[in-house]
């Protein structure tokens, strides 16, 4: 159930108050970026799925059920729009978008923070050979942490589906870490979806 | 449960979503085998690279031009009528405004659409003019002159290059009796 403060923000965007709606953006642009990065690995198109899912809350949320989670809505709608794009981009044979440029720790030294970025092109490109249902479930869960619960909202599918997809998504990404061929039978392609 | 079956369920122990007793089942045997012990690290190691990336959060300036480009226009305000209502007016208002213009360039001959002026005058016979029926006994009539200048549009061929419609003037007599 979403706190009254957020669902008073919510009621202040539906009654058209242009404040209220940079305020909602304000607070959930991060997460959505986020989110869109995992799956996405641009950060250029990262920021233009987040904008795209920020313009389609606008359209549609005079007919949002205040007694539901606004996070659980967006990040579907960012989930889903990473999810065609990515479906294009394979279609396209896109180049690669390998984009790295996130905060690395600040403790550490400079080779240490070479061998971090690394690291994470490696994840990365791991990440990108998956398909798009496996690859989203792993970011929700591994990356942004969110429950099977909350997973299950944002993807549209029962908990027992999220868990099958984490189990299938692990042991495909555990396969392809450690340099492994991996065989996709059936509609499980790295293009598909 | 043979090690087919504890590494089966691996992929949802690393990550805490195995039940209980799946939980104490992989426990128990990956302490007795080192075979599966080697697996589940593997399977551990992966995960530790995935979860690294939540240090990985996107630039300041990525995260700050989501908000900085978005200016949704309302579609639906709490003024939409009034917003409608004046779309309306206003289109009615040019809507009229062209009728208008255009029936001012008809009744001023300027280019206008194909106009008949009428200018009547009551022409009386003048001295030693004769009816046409004169001698016929019938009655003298007056006789009017009515002038009909019609405009017409100069066929497509011949207009200049540039103009639509180049009206030309064509005046018309008409005499006719007319009792009164």
């Amino acid at each position: 159930m979403p706190d009254a403060q957020e669902v008073a923000l919510l009621r202040r965007c539906q009654g058209g108050e242009p404040a209220a709606f940079r305020e909602l953006v304000e607070r959930y642009q991060r997460r959505a970026c986020w989110i869109a990065h995992n799956l996405l690995n641009s950060y250029e198109l990262a920021q233009d799925v987040a904008q795209e899912a920020f313009l389609r809350v606008f359209r549609h949320l005079a007919n949002f059920d205040l007694k539901k989670n606004f996070y659980t809505w967006l990040y579907q709608i960012v989930v889903n729009l990473c999810i065609d794009r990515l479906r294009k981009l394979s279609r396209d044979r896109a180049v690669d978008l390998e984009e790295v440029g996130g905060a690395t720790d600040p403790g550490i030294g400079p080779s240490e923070r070479e061998e971090q970025t690394e690291l994470r092109r490696r994840v990365h490109r791991t990440l990108d050979r998956l398909p798009a249902k496996y690859k989203a479930v792993l970011a929700l869960r591994d990356i942004q942490g969110f429950s099977c619960e909350e997973i299950a909202a944002i993807v549209g599918c029962t908990n027992a589906t999220v868990r099958w997809r984490l189990h299938r998504a692990r042991k495909l990404f555990k396969g392809l870490w450690e340099g492994h061929r991996i065989e996709v039978g059936g509609d499980e392609t790295a293009e598909s979806a | 449960m043979n090690c087919d079956d504890i590494r089966d369920l691996m992929p949802l122990f690393v990550g805490g979503e195995a039940e209980d007793n799946e939980r104490i089942a992989v426990e128990a045997h990956v302490s007795v085998c080192s075979e599966c012990a080697a697996e589940l690290e593997e399977f551990r190691r992966a995960r530790a690279a995935l979860v690294d990336l939540r240090s990985e959060e996107p630039p300041l300036e990525v995260v700050e031009g989501v908000g900085r480009n978005l200016h949704p226009r309302p579609l639906l305000g709490a003024d939409w009528f009034v917003r409608a209502a004046a779309v309306l007016v206003v289109g009615i208002a040019i809507g009229f405004l062209g009728v208008t213009l255009v029936r001012k360039d008809a009744d001023s001959g300027a280019g206008g659409v194909p106009a008949v002026r009428r200018s009547a005058a009551l022409v009386s016979p003048g001295p030693g003019s004769r009816s046409r029926f004169a001698g016929s006994g019938q009655e003298w009539n007056d006789v009017f002159e009515e002038r009909e200048t019609r405009r017409f549009p100069v066929p497509r061929a011949d207009r200049p290059e540039g103009q639509h419609y180049l009206p030309r003037a064509e005046t018309v007599t008409i005499t006719g009796e007319r009792d009164f």
